[in-house]
């Protein structure tokens, strides 16, 4: 039966739905009769994922056009349970009158929308207030920080995997709470969802550590809970780790939480009278857990240690970047750029406005119960999440969606609260959220987009079918996307080699013509992307920062490929705009052709401001 | 019991569909998806009328891309192009500044826009637009050229000067 609760669950569902793809909708970049240059980055890699399933119901397990020349391991390095789910469905129920991209931004909107329904249902776990229930979801559908990756507009893993965490994370509560019969059926349900979350993002793992870490507290500080249903979801992400080939490839069996989780049923046989050794124990899981994980990560497979690293150096700078960018290898500073930057007080009140206030409210009154000693094993689990999502946000805005949903959940708490004067405060709260909500400024992710589309049209026009294309990394999948020519370079770090190959690639842009030419021969690149901004900027986000190259010389092939391609014996200036350049690569035997291009002032060393640059 | 075996087989659902999901999809063929461009055949179209003077034919190609990819400035350029040749110079004028507002550095816009304002005798937004243009290319002989036309039959003779001094220095052999 359609209660009155569910129908106003449905209309704030709608509603976040609703917004999400009006906004995308709205935007200035938006084409519905061709998506060109629609995503960037990541988001358009995935759109190719996606459309290949569409197209084809096939990925290919290596793909050397998006990897030239060793190719990507789709299979085994690539989380894209997203891009297989959204393609199928296309595939098999959406008419093909429907653009794909359209049909994208619609599908993210609704799938990431599902996190409210487990928010629902949590909040109703917790204080069997459907009212309370319904406010939390309000606060959480009200918030901009909900919207600010679909709205991109993107299409990322994160709003795929969220919605499975959350569902995870609802039926352990409910596990917790139930009787006996009951408690594994739920605990498998939620490692179910885990095992889906694990296979459809690589960062569930390090959520999946704070959950393996929250169990570890609540055994070492409270030894008589029983924890078995935890049994049953490290079982299944034990399983995940089995059958999941980018789990098998990236060593999630003998992963940080994967370790702890070991440690924890191991510590379990452990009788309870035996408080002191069972302490001990765990202890020393986690300690022998943290060892294992940095001598992996340095060793074995290096792609944890840029993560790893990111959070250490953050936390040893105390999440402020150094003026000098020496002070930071290359790996933390190509890590340390937008979304893993920390948010400033200003994005803070913009993006979560008064959930901020009413959220922490919420907590405070758990953290007091916690103290006088009344805290459930439920209310202690979404607490424990809360205060640990706090500094992790802090250090990096792209956990704001966890965030946001613990806060809306502790809110929950503050309405249970009869008094009408705070009942009022909490409807001026929703209103200030939804005035905030609706007065956002448009973020629209990416570079310009006439220049982009310029750059993307002449190479899908003018250059051979099977032309390979080296280009920085964040622009690689804009060219295989949205022109079908082979890429050298992408943003996904965990493919393999690839992180080597933009260190390589960023670092012998600042180095004579002669060893960037030898770097394009080795990896067969016939095209090169020059972008402006690879020898202009000098931000914190730049190329020249993160190589340490704040002062560069007139013999470097960043220099002249900006200011004097005339001067260059290898690469021929063919393109032209005041954001890009596209240079043919000759190989031997090749014949330079003269070809003059648009003159643009942003290139004319005589109008630009060297020393101010940094060129000397 | 019946929610038991519900939770139970769901899970089992879930992680045998998952399982297939991460491995049936793949190939050891690499796939090619086919994808077409609309908005770049009928420019391309519209590129090869215009060289043959097939002006209206030019015109109505470049509108189609423009339906397909509104947001790009060369393809409100050539329509303007198209316009300008048939004499259609309000159109031409409403082109040429959606091209300037797109992209604000395209000097050869800028300098279209002075010449039609010119010969409309608008000589205050004509220079205006000449001088958008020579500051984004301070080498462009033929912008500076109509700007200095433009300063004389304005009788702005002194600005006209300079604007000649800076050609004789920019071509000292002409």
């Amino acid at each position: 039966m359609i209660t009155k609760q569910k129908l106003l669950l449905a209309l704030i569902f709608l509603f976040m739905v609703g917004f999400k793809v009006q906004t995308v909708y709205r935007s200035q970049d938006f084409n519905l009769k061709d998506d060109t240059g629609f995503f960037w980055t990541e988001s358009a890699l995935q759109q190719r994922s996606a459309r290949l399933i569409a197209t084809s119901g096939r990925l290919p397990i290596s793909d050397k056009k998006s990897q030239c020349p060793e190719g990507l391991a789709y299979q085994d390095r690539l989380t894209v349970l997203m891009e297989i789910t959204s393609g199928y469905v296309y595939r098999l129920f959406v008419p093909k009158t429907v653009p794909f991209h359209l049909y994208l931004i619609i599908f993210i909107s609704i799938w990431s929308s599902l996190s409210v329904i487990p928010l629902y249902l949590s909040i109703y776990l917790l204080t069997k207030s459907k009212n309370s229930s319904l406010l939390g979801c309000m606060f959480y559908a009200l918030t901009p920080a909900v919207y600010t990756t679909v709205t991109a507009p993107a299409f990322e893993l994160q709003d795929f995997a969220l919605p499975l965490i959350f569902t995870h994370l609802y039926f352990f509560a409910r596990a917790v709470k139930t009787s006996k019969t009951l408690k594994y059926s739920y605990a498998a349900l939620s490692g179910a969802f885990l095992f889906v979350a694990l296979s459809s993002w690589h960062l569930t793992q390090f959520y999946y550590a704070l959950f393996v870490l929250f169990i570890i507290t609540i055994a070492f500080f409270v030894p008589a809970t029983d924890i078995k249903p935890f049994c049953v979801i490290a079982g299944m992400s034990a399983l995940a780790g089995l059958l999941v080939p980018v789990l098998q490839t990236a060593g999630f069996l003998f992963s940080f939480s994967m370790l702890m989780s070991y440690g924890v049923i191991l510590s379990m046989l452990i009788q309870e009278k035996n408080v002191l050794l069972k302490r001990i124990s765990l202890f020393l899981v986690v300690g022998i857990s943290i060892m294992v994980t940095i001598l992996v990560a340095t060793t074995r497979i290096p792609e944890y240690s840029f993560v790893y690293g990111l959070m250490l150096e953050k936390i040893k700078h105390l999440g402020i970047r150094p003026d000098d960018p020496a002070k930071l290898s290359w790996e933390t500073l190509v890590m340390w750029v937008s979304p893993f930057t920390n948010p400033s007080v200003k994005e803070i009140a913009i993006f979560i406005g008064t959930l901020l206030i009413v959220g922490f409210a919420g907590t405070v009154i758990n953290i007091r119960k916690l103290f006088k000693k009344i805290i459930n094993t439920c209310d202690g689990l979404f607490l424990f999440f809360t205060v640990a999502f706090l500094p992790l946000y802090l250090l990096l805005i792209r956990l704001d969606a966890f965030l946001v949903w613990f806060l809306s959940l502790q809110a929950a708490y503050v309405f249970r609260f009869q008094k009408k004067g705070l009942r009022l405060v909490l409807i001026l709260c929703l209103c200030i959220n939804a005035f905030l909500l609706f007065n956002q400024p448009l973020k629209i992710l990416g570079p310009k987009h006439n220049y982009l589309l310029g750059v993307i049209k002449y190479i899908r026009n003018l250059t051979p079918e099977d032309a390979v294309v080296l280009t920085s990394f964040a622009y690689g999948p804009s060219i295989i996307t949205y022109t079908e020519r082979s890429i050298i370079l992408h943003p996904k770090f965990e493919a393999k080699d690839m992180t080597t190959k933009v260190k390589l690639f960023e670092h012998k842009l600042f180095e004579p013509e002669a060893e960037f030419y030898e770097f394009c021969m080795i990896y067969g690149a016939d095209y090169f992307v020059y972008q402006a901004d690879m020898v202009l900027a000098r931000g914190s986000e730049s190329i020249r920062y993160r190589t340490h190259n704040l002062t560069i010389n007139k013999d470097c092939i960043a220099y002249k490929l900006h200011f004097q391609p005339g001067n260059l014996d290898h690469f021929e200036l063919i393109y032209s705009n005041p954001h890009y350049r596209v240079y043919r690569i000759l190989k031997p035997g090749d014949w330079l052709h003269d070809k003059s291009t648009k003159y643009f002032r942003i290139y004319d060393e005589k109008i630009v401001d060297l020393g101010k640059s940094g060129i000397f | 019991m019946k929610t038991l075996i519900r939770n139970f087989t769901t899970s089992l659902f879930i992680i045998i569909l998952l399982i297939c999901a991460v491995h049936l999809p793949f190939s050891s063929k690499s796939q090619k998806p086919k994808i077409s461009y609309p908005a770049d055949t009928y420019f391309k179209k519209g590129l090869g009328f215009l060289s043959l003077d097939s002006l209206p034919l030019a015109e109505r190609a470049f509108k189609s891309a423009i339906a397909y990819q509104p947001s790009f400035a060369p393809f409100h350029f050539y329509l303007a192009l198209a316009y300008e040749r048939q004499n259609k110079y309000e159109q031409a004028l409403d082109e040429y500044h959606k091209v300037t507002d797109i992209d604000p550095e395209s000097y050869r816009a800028f300098y279209n826009l002075g010449k039609i304002l010119g010969n409309a005798k608008e000589y205050h937004y004509a220079i205006t637009a000449l001088r958008r243009a020579v500051q984004l290319n301070p080498y462009y002989v033929s912008a500076f050229e109509d700007l200095a036309k433009l300063y004389i039959e304005t009788g702005d003779f002194e600005n006209a000067e300079k604007v000649y001094d800076y050609l004789k220095k920019l071509n000292p052999g002409e």
